[in-house]
């Protein structure tokens, strides 16, 4: 069962991240190309999931929106670890009145709801996939720095980083030999929970019109397209609808396999 | 710079031979809210250069907290450490390469006093690499000390490159013994190092670090809740409950003829085969 | 009569089906107590979770284990669980992890009173309260209403005892019941361990590391050695005319007290050598 969470997780990903490969070699036709004259064409052979309102192809769409919802998800999710990360470290290990500021500052950036910054950053910079990233990235930076403080607290109380401290090693060499590696895997599952947030949360805005300009083809775009025509041809919602709902999938189970498989608890049965 | 008169307090020690190695007065630990909980109440002892010192007590007698208050990992609340005749109490973790450097650790539980994530050979000479102890010990070769190392505590070379999850709990102790000799330190603190361990692999522990305190003149600091495995390895005894010194004397004293209600307790509780 | 009779039990492990436990076979009868001795990963502790039914699932389980005359392997998890706590039960290592953080321990208790018997809630609390008399806790009304972080150590491990103890069991499984233990206070719990066993007529499997601990409260021994039973017979004999190397080496390192100080002590290894010392 934990397994077959891992493996259906991984796969999931797998393909996700093989669609946005093999678009940057080849699609169908040309995922911007408009052709009127070949408006919501139902599933062929010559377009595989038919063609959308504008009479582009779909599945073309499909490949190149697996792009952005990689990136997305790689950026925000980076720069949600960049900075979460060492926060929840420094909180962690420094404890005291360090730790009770960065707690509290972190509260009130957790409370500050994530859509109003998205719309604040669109608004200030314009909407594009970029300021929706940032958007995700430091709302989420909360999240990871109290997953960060937890574990790092667990690793500092264990009696390893006692006697590298009893041997007169420094806060940073217990950071990088100790806490870190100790932590990674938690980070791990976080990273990838994340990562699914991330995709949503971009297929919301740009479902809003808070990320994406007109062009660029993403599965929260698709959406957006689809619901003006989502009587006539509900096909158009259910293809990035189901896309979406496969990538979340995807990486929330991957992060729930890799939790389970590196529960100490559950590793050491003998 | 100070780290420099460290390293050579450390080397020059004759001078100083008469002075009790570690002076500890009227050493109080409180924790909680207004400190009321008194982990260690008003104690006062003096380990002399080679002395083999057990700590006795049950949990809550204060035993870990005293230890990690002689090594410099915690503060206490009022009371005087001094080591080699220099206070530590208060000390800034900068100055204290003298005292990192000449003592050293070894825990209960080698379970969780060894990182999972790194491999024997970098645990055993993770203290080499401190910045105080490279500037006492100059000129160590950390590959040849590691070899050595292993070897005094019985453990193939090959150990080096293995993670201490590959190993047994007895072993594990060994590796965590091995790590306390790297920088050749003068003191040894055992905090109960064989309680977590199967009585039978106990006797080999206890053996091992007999034979090292013999061999390498260590000064041993000794901590256990059980009074059976304390008279072989120890000259002396001091026993703590809730705080307080109990009983101290000679492990032979303490032994023959206990003076306290509560050492004879712990003498009658240790378990005996019943036929 | 044999209350508990096992014959040939197996256990692996996993896919590489590892041997935890080699056709062990031995009988017990009532009120008899049986000490399991043996280091850790001898397969002492997969032993008692066999009886119990409570290995996980990827343990592999073969042989038989009748207990009162009910096969027990190969029995649905459902039905071995309805003789869990009623008529065999277990006292844990660890008494802080074996009980619930949330909940007040009389509660517990009485928890797996009524899973059993099915009483209504009045008389619950009052045979509770009286079964935590019996294990010697004296105010057991506030114990009973104290929760488990509330208490000591001894406390707590007197209130697994008397979980496992209050529905009369024919059987009590004890795995290292005083190791999490201060010295002072295992000797305590050991005395009370076997004055409750002689009140409730129990049987009793000890399992434990330590042949001195075993002695307290069991008159018979098997040693048990990398899933094998290598010797077995009352404790007296075996601590006066132990036959395996291996026992003669355990003998040799329990009575530390016996050696003189500063003497090197007896391993086992010196009765017993194996390849590299585990």
């Amino acid at each position: 069962m934990r397994r077959l969470s891992l493996w259906l997780g991984a796969a999931l990903v797998a393909l996700v991240v093989l669609m946005a490969l093999v678009s940057l070699v080849w699609t169908p036709y040309d995922p911007t190309l408009v052709v009127p004259g070949q408006r919501l064409q139902n599933p062929s052979a010559a377009h595989w999931l038919g063609t959308d309102a504008m009479g582009i192809d779909v599945f073309s769409r499909l490949l190149i929106g697996a792009q952005t919802t990689i990136v997305v998800g790689v950026v925000s999710v980076s720069i949600a670890a960049v900075l979460g990360v060492p926060l929840g470290m420094l909180s962690g290990q420094a404890g005291g009145w360090v730790d009770e500021v960065v707690m509290r500052v972190t509260d009130i950036a957790y409370a500050f709801p994530a859509l109003l910054l998205a719309i604040l950053l669109a608004a200030r910079f314009g909407a594009s996939p970029v300021t929706a990233m940032i958007a995700i990235g430091l709302a989420t930076i909360p999240s990871f720095a109290r997953v960060t403080r937890a574990g790092t607290t667990q690793v500092m109380s264990s009696e390893f980083v006692l006697a590298a401290r009893a041997s007169g090693t420094r806060w940073p060499g217990v950071s990088m030999r100790h806490v870190l590696p100790n932590i990674a895997p938690l980070i791990g599952v976080q990273a990838s929970v994340t990562f699914a947030l991330a995709i949503l949360a971009e297929a919301a805005l740009s479902y809003l019109g808070l990320s994406t300009a007109a062009i660029v083809p993403t599965w929260g775009k698709m959406l957006r397209d689809a619901q003006s025509v989502m009587f006539s041809a509900p096909l158009q919602a259910l293809w990035p609808g189901l896309a979406i709902a496969m990538a979340v999938l995807g990486f929330n189970l991957l992060g729930d396999g890799l939790r389970d498989l590196l529960d100490p608890r559950l590793r050491e049965v003998t | 710079m100070s780290a420099d008169d460290a390293g050579g307090g450390v080397l020059g020690t004759s001078e100083t031979s008469s002075e009790p190695l570690y002076r500890v007065t009227d050493l109080t630990r409180s924790f909680g809210r207004g400190g009321r909980v008194r982990a260690l109440d008003g104690v006062s002892l003096e380990v002399r250069r080679g002395q083999r010192l057990c700590i006795v007590g049950e949990s809550g007698s204060g035993k870990s907290t005293l230890i990690r208050l002689m090594a410099a990992l915690d503060r206490p609340t009022s009371g005087e450490i001094s080591f080699e005749g220099r206070s530590i109490v208060g000390m800034r973790e900068r100055e204290l390469g003298f005292l990192r450097a000449a003592v050293q650790l070894v825990f209960q539980d080698p379970r969780s006093s060894l990182n999972p994530r790194m491999t024997v050979g970098s645990i055993v000479t993770e203290p080499l690499r401190s910045a105080h102890l490279r500037s006492a010990l100059d000129a160590v070769d950390p590959r040849q000390r590691l070899t050595e190392v292993l070897r005094a505590v019985d453990l193939p070379t090959d150990a080096a490159t293995r993670y201490p999850h590959e190993f047994s709990g007895g072993q594990r102790q060994r590796i965590a013994i091995a790590r306390a000799l790297a920088p050749d330190p003068a003191v040894l603190i055992a905090d109960e190092p064989v309680s977590a361990l199967d009585v039978s692999v106990r006797a080999q522990v206890l053996n091992l670090l007999s034979d090292l305190v013999a061999a390498r003149g260590l000064t041993l600091i000794f901590v256990s809740h059980d009074l059976a495995v304390v008279r072989h390895l120890c000259d002396s005894v001091i026993v703590l409950k809730q705080g307080r010194i109990e009983e101290q004397g000679s492990a032979a004293q303490v032994f023959a003829h206990p003076r306290a209600a509560y050492t004879q307790a712990l003498l009658a509780a240790i378990p005996q085969i019943r036929l | 009569m044999t209350l508990l009779a096992v014959r040939d039990l197996t256990v692996r492990f996993g896919r590489r089906r590892l041997v935890a436990v080699d056709s062990i076979s031995f009988d017990l009868g009532p009120r008899q107590r049986l000490g399991i001795i043996g280091e850790s990963g001898s397969g002492k502790t997969v032993t008692a979770l066999a009886l119990m039914g409570l290995l996980p699932e990827t343990a592999q389980v073969s042989g038989s284990i009748q207990l009162a005359g009910r096969e027990l392997v190969g029995l649905p998890d459902s039905a071995i669980a309805r003789l869990r706590g009623d008529l065999m039960s277990m006292v844990f290592q660890e008494p802080m992890t074996a009980l619930d953080p949330t909940m007040r321990v009389g509660r517990q208790v009485a928890e797996v009173l009524l899973l059993h018997a099915g009483r209504s809630g009045g008389p619950a609390r009052a045979q509770v309260i009286e079964m935590l008399h019996r294990v010697g806790l004296s105010d057991s009304e506030r114990v009973a209403d104290s929760y488990p972080h509330q208490l000591s150590g001894g406390q707590r491990q007197r209130c697994l005892l008397a979980m496992a103890l209050i529905n009369s069991p024919d059987l009590v499984i004890c795995d290292e019941p005083t190791t999490a233990l201060d010295v002072t206070v295992q000797a305590k719990v050991l005395r009370l361990l076997d004055e409750v066993l002689t009140a409730e007529s129990a049987a009793c499997v000890f399992i434990s590391h330590d042949l001195a601990v075993v002695s307290q409260v069991c008159s018979d021994v098997l040693v048990m050695l990398d899933g094998r039973i290598v010797e077995a017979g009352p404790v007296a004999r075996l601590f006066t005319a132990p036959e395996h190397p291996y026992t003669r080496g355990l003998v040799a390192t329990s009575r530390i007290d016996e050696v003189p100080p500063g003497a090197r002590l007896p391993t086992v290894e010196d009765f017993f050598p194996r390849e590299q010392a585990r």
